[in-house]
């Protein structure tokens, strides 16, 4: 459905993506991961025939986006980063300018706009100007406008970003909903976001791509260890000694001491939850027991590993 | 790397070069179809009165002049004049690419409106090679017979009628014409000598005939050919010294003026640094001829001229300079001769002012005497000398010749005057004539209700029905909040 | 072309919708008012002097008194204006980062660039119609040569064009607005006095100078004369500044 090879794209003598390639089958939710400035969204644009790459070509549905990009267009529904809408427009004329301006005309634009605003949940603000609608709102009304005349492509630009944890429930639920029948290509830098929603990822830092795996691999590669978050406070022992106490622990491989005084990171053998055997430790020793969590790894985290595996491999 | 950077550079560049070409033959396009245009004006004139389209008489003109024609027009700046005048060359400068014009501003340019010698705002001066004709009313009926003038190649031929002692156009010295010679080829005529015993009649180029100081009479059959000339509409000048009459004092009596032995003396000219004998004239009759002039003339020795007062119907006399009051025609010219002295005798002498130069008009003997009224079509064609039987005969006389010698010529407004009358008399009538419908004007009277009604459908009216869609809009997104 | 129709319609309401409209349209209609006021004003005046002198009466004419120097003055207030209707058509866009939504959907860039032409032009021609009811009611209290008016209308629409292309080739240029404006308007400044420079341009350069000043080529449609050299200036300008627009718009994405 898209291929992309090998392109690049230069601002002036900066270098914003490098020989990118990758491809997306028909059909399949695709999360596109990097760390902000990482070349995700020079992709999505190079992708939407927003901009030219100055290298390679990008191919959509077997059509060339540089030779014939009003083709290409046709079969996108794009929602840019940061969501730019027409603020002083209401919803319903927005959508419609979005149906005349993807060919939806007479009888069929009606249809069309209350299918996305019933998809979307925006019927109750049809009438209202977007520039007063809250976050989660506008970011219905982005989606909404991608969804209008029904590409099979939708290509989505952190389409979390800012917003709260509900929203962003409803707002990857839609994107689940939509991937039954859609093609779709989602940039997000929350790997969870990523690996809940998506059945393919691909990993880009500093314009390049470092991985293409189902997020069930990355997830098995990477979490060889797991990371336990623990805040204890004691008036009679320094810290040190506690650490040392819990590096007796079966399985503990490593204990580093984060930014606060009492937080501690431990990095235990994965196959097995220590949680309880730490949690008793503490009670043993008295220790009064502030928090104890698992940590999700972040992007970040991914990021040093397959860097440094990089690294190691050049 | 290397080729990779190669191909981006010529990505990029390939886009880059293309982009400037599309540019440059996009701008080459719109060159091009500009100047197809500007070569082929064509417009639409949606006023009332047409007051941007030229009569076909002037676009006929406009359309054969195949040289560069300059017209010069000194205006002052920002003036209604100035506008009026810009429209009406802009509308000549539409019809004929080939006009230059320029506006000057006589004020900020005083050199340029001396050397063209401009006398008053809204000078027009037309010019072509060498050339050039000045109006001084812009209107479509002068600046196109203007422009007529300079088109047509001819010069025209002035003829010195010779063979009766009368100073030479060829003689350098100071009693000669030679600088009345040059002088009139500078204001491009052809200057010829005519012998009257050797023609029949006076060539049909004469635009006019002078006849300066026969000291011998002239014959019957010359006087003849001279009537002729006059009453089919020749124009003629006439100077007899005193004590010359050439044997025209019948035929100058004829067309209305009389002559007399005598001789004029002038008190008034020592003043201005002249002697008794060489009356002078500082005011002048209003006529074409002195319009504009107002610089004294001397004439060395010089006979009156009266008017006769029993003419034929069709002969109209003008006096065009007449002495102060001072002067008298001395008729004792014995006394004066032997004596060297004179006074003034009321039984004999005539009283001053005395008449120096006259004019006498004859009209054509048929009816039909007016130009005018033709359609342009046989105007076109008329503008040769066939019907020169229906032109006015003119015959200017002076009272002297010696004023326009070469001794006299340069003094104060002598040649002046005499380029003055030479150029009136050669000047054609207009060419053709051009009826432009006139404006009625349209006095707007206002009563208080609709002054009221002015300040406030504008001012008020319109800008609340703004202000009342803005409050409507406002109104209606504010719910929409 | 594909684009026309929805971005003209967009464009439309977006203006329409905007107090920025409301008010420019108000001061120009009242500056235009004020100034066919003190025309009609001096022209009544002048005719009850006339009364006295039958040969200065002869000289009163609506369209030379008041049509003519009405259509002038309005060219004046439209050089003033224009560069606020303009200044946001695309600088707006590249701010809000509306322009990637604009130009991902299927629509040509010359489509969505005619679109927003034509409408900010349309606005720009709303706002001088305004001035049409003093000019009906002026007609009935004297008589007006229609077809004069239709001439200036008709200039004003394509003098406008002309002021429109160049103010959104401005507003490609930045995406702050008030740069825009000024660059609008420094730009038409420009074409405005570049005649005046006649009088001392040599005098090959004198016809060139004056056939590019923008204003020298209104005066006929004032005066009630509609020469096609006018109208093609017009158009060829118009024409030609929406072709750099469009390039701009081009080479900025490759740019990216």
């Amino acid at each position: 459905m898209i291929e992309v090879e090998s392109i690049t794209k230069r601002y002036g003598s900066l270098v914003a993506i490098k020989d990118v390639s990758f491809s997306v089958e028909k059909g399949e939710i695709v999360g596109f991961l990097g760390p902000n400035g990482a070349g995700k969204t020079t992709t999505l644009k190079i992708i939407t025939c927003y901009m030219p790459p100055t290298e390679g070509t990008v191919k959509v549905d077997g059509i060339d986006c540089l030779e014939n990009s009003l083709e290409v267009r046709k079969r996108l529904g794009y929602l840019p980063e940061s969501v730019p809408l027409y603020r002083e427009m209401t919803v319903k004329r927005f959508l419609k300018f979005a149906a005349e301006s993807k060919g939806v005309n007479g009888k069929k634009k009606e249809k069309e706009i209350d299918r996305v605003m019933d998809t979307c949940g925006l019927s109750e603000v049809k009438n209202r100007i977007i520039g007063h609608l809250s976050k989660g709102y506008r970011q219905r009304v982005g989606i909404a406008q991608a969804l209008i005349n029904d590409p099979p492509i939708l290509i989505f630009d952190e389409p979390t970003i800012g917003l709260d944890p509900s929203q962003i429930i409803e707002i990857r639920q839609l994107i689940k909903d939509l991937g039954e029948e859609k093609t779709i290509i989602l940039s997000s830098h929350i790997l969870p976001e990523v690996s809940q929603v998506c059945q393919k990822v691909i990993i880009i830092n500093r314009g390049k791509v470092i991985a293409t795996e189902t997020p069930a691999n990355l997830t098995s590669q990477l979490q060889k260890t797991t990371r336990i978050i623990l805040r204890v406070k004691s008036d009679s022992e320094p810290v040190d000694s506690i650490i040392e106490k819990l590096k007796g622990i079966p399985g503990v491989m490593n204990i580093t001491r984060e930014h606060q005084e009492d937080s501690l990171v431990i990095e235990t053998d994965q196959t097995k939850d220590l949680r309880p055997v730490i949690s008793r430790t503490v009670v043993e020793n008295n220790w009064d027991l502030l928090e104890i969590k698992l940590h999700d790894f972040s992007l970040e985290d991914i990021f040093l590993e397959l860097v440094t595996k990089e690294e190691e491999a050049a | 790397m290397e080729g990779k950077k190669k191909i981006f550079h010529s990505r990029t560049v390939k886009h880059g070069s293309s982009s400037v070409l599309k540019t440059v033959i996009f701008a080459a396009i719109l060159v091009f179809v500009i100047l197809i245009v500007q070569n082929h004006p064509w417009r639409v004139d949606l006023t009332e009165s047409k007051d941007f389209t030229l009569t076909d008489q002037t676009r006929n003109i406009l359309k054969s002049i195949k040289i560069p024609v300059t017209i010069k027009a000194f205006y002052q700046e920002a003036t209604r004049d100035k506008i009026k005048a810009q429209d009406l060359l802009d509308t000549y400068k539409y019809y004929c690419p080939k006009l230059k014009i320029e506006f000057i501003d006589p004020d900020r340019h005083p050199e340029i409106a001396k050397q063209y010698d401009v006398k008053s705002y809204g000078t027009v001066v037309v010019e072509t090679a060498g050339k050039k004709q000045t109006i001084t009313v812009l209107n479509e009926e002068n600046l196109t017979n203007a422009l007529m003038k300079l088109i047509q190649n001819k010069k025209k031929v002035i003829y010195f009628v010779t063979g009766h002692g009368e100073p030479s156009i060829n003689d350098f010295d100071k009693n000669g014409y030679s600088m009345v010679r040059r002088e009139l080829e500078k204001e491009n005529y052809k200057v010829k000598t005519l012998d009257l015993l050797h023609t029949a009649s006076i060539p049909k180029d004469a635009s006019v005939v002078v006849i300066n100081g026969p000291r011998k009479a002239l014959l019957k059959p010359e006087i003849d050919t001279l009537r002729k000339y006059v009453d089919s509409g020749g124009k003629l000048v006439v100077m007899l010294d005193p004590f010359h009459d050439g044997g025209l004092k019948k035929f100058l009596k004829d067309y209305g003026i009389g002559i007399r032995n005598d001789i004029v003396i002038d008190k008034l000219s020592r003043v201005f640094g002249g002697s008794y004998l060489m009356p002078v004239i500082t005011k002048y009759s209003t006529h074409k001829i002195t319009q504009n002039f107002n610089v004294a003339t001397f004439f060395p020795e010089s006979r009156s001229l009266t008017k006769v007062e029993k003419t034929r119907p069709e002969i109209k006399v003008m006096l065009i300079a007449l002495t102060s009051s001072g002067a008298w025609a001395e008729t004792d010219i014995k006394t004066l001769k032997e004596k060297n002295t004179a006074s003034f005798d009321p039984n004999q002498d005539q009283r001053g002012p005395v008449c120096l130069v006259m004019m006498s008009e004859i009209s054509p003997p048929n009816k039909e005497k007016e130009q005018k009224g033709k359609n342009g079509k046989t105007e076109k064609k008329s503008t040769g000398n066939d019907d020169a039987s229906k032109k006015k005969g003119e015959l200017v006389a002076f009272g002297d010749s010696d004023f326009a010698n070469n001794t006299y010529f340069g003094l104060s407004g002598n040649g002046d005057f005499f380029l003055n009358v030479i150029n009136y008399l050669a000047q054609e009538e207009n060419l053709i004539t051009i009826q432009r419908p006139t404006k009625k004007g349209q006095p707007l009277v206002l009563t208080s209700l609709q002054s009221r009604l002015v300040f406030l459908i504008p001012i008020v009216l319109v800008p609340l029905l703004v202000i009342f869609c803005g409050l409507v809009v406002f109104r209606v997104r504010r719910k929409q909040k | 072309m594909t684009g026309f129709k929805p971005v003209y319609r967009k464009e439309l309401y977006s203006f329409f919708a905007s107090p920025t409209f409301y008010v420019v349209a108000l001061i120009f209609l009242v500056i235009a008012g004020y100034f066919y006021f003190s025309a009609v004003s001096y022209y009544s005046i002048l005719s009850f002097q006339g009364m006295q002198n039958p040969m200065w009466a002869r000289q009163l004419n609506p369209t030379e008194m008041v049509l003519r120097p009405f259509f002038m003055d309005i060219s004046v207030i439209m050089l003033l204006i224009c560069p606020l209707l303009t200044m946001r058509v695309l600088a707006e866009e590249k701010k809000n980062n509306t322009s990637e939504l604009l130009f991902t959907y299927p629509l040509t860039d010359s489509g969505v660039l005619l679109g927003k032409f034509f409408a900010t032009l349309s606005v720009l021609f709303i706002i001088i119609l305004g001035t049409l009811p003093s000019l009906v009611y002026f007609g009935t209290l004297t008589t007006i040569h229609w077809p004069i008016v239709a001439a200036g209308y008709l200039g004003l629409f394509l003098l406008g064009a002309a002021f429109v292309s160049l103010g959104i080739l401005a507003s490609s240029l930045t995406e702050n607005q008030i740069i825009a404006a000024v660059l609008a308007f420094g730009a038409l400044l420009l074409f405005w006095v570049i005649g005046w420079s006649k009088a001392f341009a040599g005098p090959q350069l004198a016809g060139f100078v004056s056939y590019i000043s923008i204003i020298n080529h209104f005066e006929n449609f004032a005066k009630g004369v509609i020469d096609i050299r006018d109208v093609v200036y017009y158009v060829v300008f118009a024409t030609f500044f929406l072709f750099l627009t469009l390039r701009f718009l081009e080479s900025q994405r490759w740019r990216g």
